[in-house]
């Protein structure tokens, strides 16, 4: 990861933003909605409350450079979360030793992106990119997310977590 | 480490693939064996003006087609974009699928205890 050289006006895959909300995560069933006296869904309500933490950024760089306003609908985020919360921490040696994909890689855990421990997260003991739970803010949050943004992969990490990004979601019959 | 090339590519001056060479008509000419700046016996003013226009289209033809055929990304003209780290060729496909193939994924082994799962 870079901090000295951080494009602070631009968003890129593999940048890291603080303190954005999970929308990703929310449990739907806790959705309340208004129903209008013609019986349809005007509005809703969502009894819990929020969670907030670090992202990073998925979206295809081109897709969020601002000279492509037509592309950028959304932007994709997936949740930064704290390894020292996990329930298997004797499997992290293995997680971290796999991080990078090469061609020798035979084990892997595609679902996560380990980012080594940075002053600058609030997960001092390291933390993991979930895949899995992705999700896209409206394009209006764009320079919300900009002034959030706290760090950035340098190239050549950014390009093997687009590696490792891609693998989760490649998915061969059966497996 | 695998190569970046197959999931990032920069392409560097994309602006530039927009442009379709023009060679210099002179210097083609310049070069020919029969250059149509020679006196001609028993050719016309006109017959010399459609030959000129035929070997220009001709050098037009091969310069479109020789631009075309090194642009290969969706990228060049409509999107304007310099960066393309989604562009996918049939190597790139190979690739992954082969890297896919042979790891095992071990992400179920690891949970987390933070309450975004539940």
């Amino acid at each position: 990861m870079a901090e000295s050289d951080i494009e602070k006006n631009v968003l890129r895959q593999g940048d890291i933003v603080n303190d954005v909300q999970y929308l990703g995560c929310i449990n739907t069933n806790n959705i309340r909605f208004q129903i209008n006296a013609d019986g349809q869904k005007d509005g809703w309500s969502f009894r819990n409350a929020p969670i907030f933490g670090p992202a990073m950024v998925v979206s295809h760089s081109c897709e969020l450079d601002r000279q492509n306003g037509i592309k950028i609908t959304s932007v994709i985020l997936c949740p930064i979360r704290d390894i020292s919360k996990a329930t298997a921490s004797d499997k992290f040696d293995e997680l971290k030793q796999t991080n990078i994909i090469t061609d020798e890689t035979e084990v892997s855990y595609l679902k996560y992106f380990y980012l080594q421990p940075n002053h600058l997260l609030p997960y001092h003991s390291g933390a993991v990119v979930d895949f899995s739970k992705g999700f896209s803010v409206h394009k209006n949050a764009y320079d919300d997310l900009v002034n959030k943004k706290i760090l950035q992969l340098t190239e050549s990490v950014a390009i093997n977590m687009s590696l490792k990004l891609s693998l989760y979601f490649y998915r061969t019959k059966g497996q | 480490v695998a190569d970046p090339a197959y999931a990032y590519e920069k392409q560097e001056n994309a602006s530039d693939n927009n442009i379709i060479p023009f060679r210099n008509s002179m210097q083609d000419f310049s070069t020919s064996d029969q250059s149509p700046f020679e006196p001609l016996s028993g050719i016309t003013l006109e017959e010399i003006k459609t030959m000129i226009e035929s070997k220009i289209m001709e050098i037009y033809a091969q310069d479109l087609i020789d631009s075309r055929s090194i642009k290969n990304s969706p990228f060049d003209s409509i999107y304007l974009c310099d960066l393309f780290p989604d562009r996918l060729d049939r190597v790139d496909r190979n690739y992954i699928k082969r890297l896919s193939d042979s790891i095992i994924d071990k992400s179920g082994e690891i949970s987390f205890d933070d309450g975004l799962d539940e």
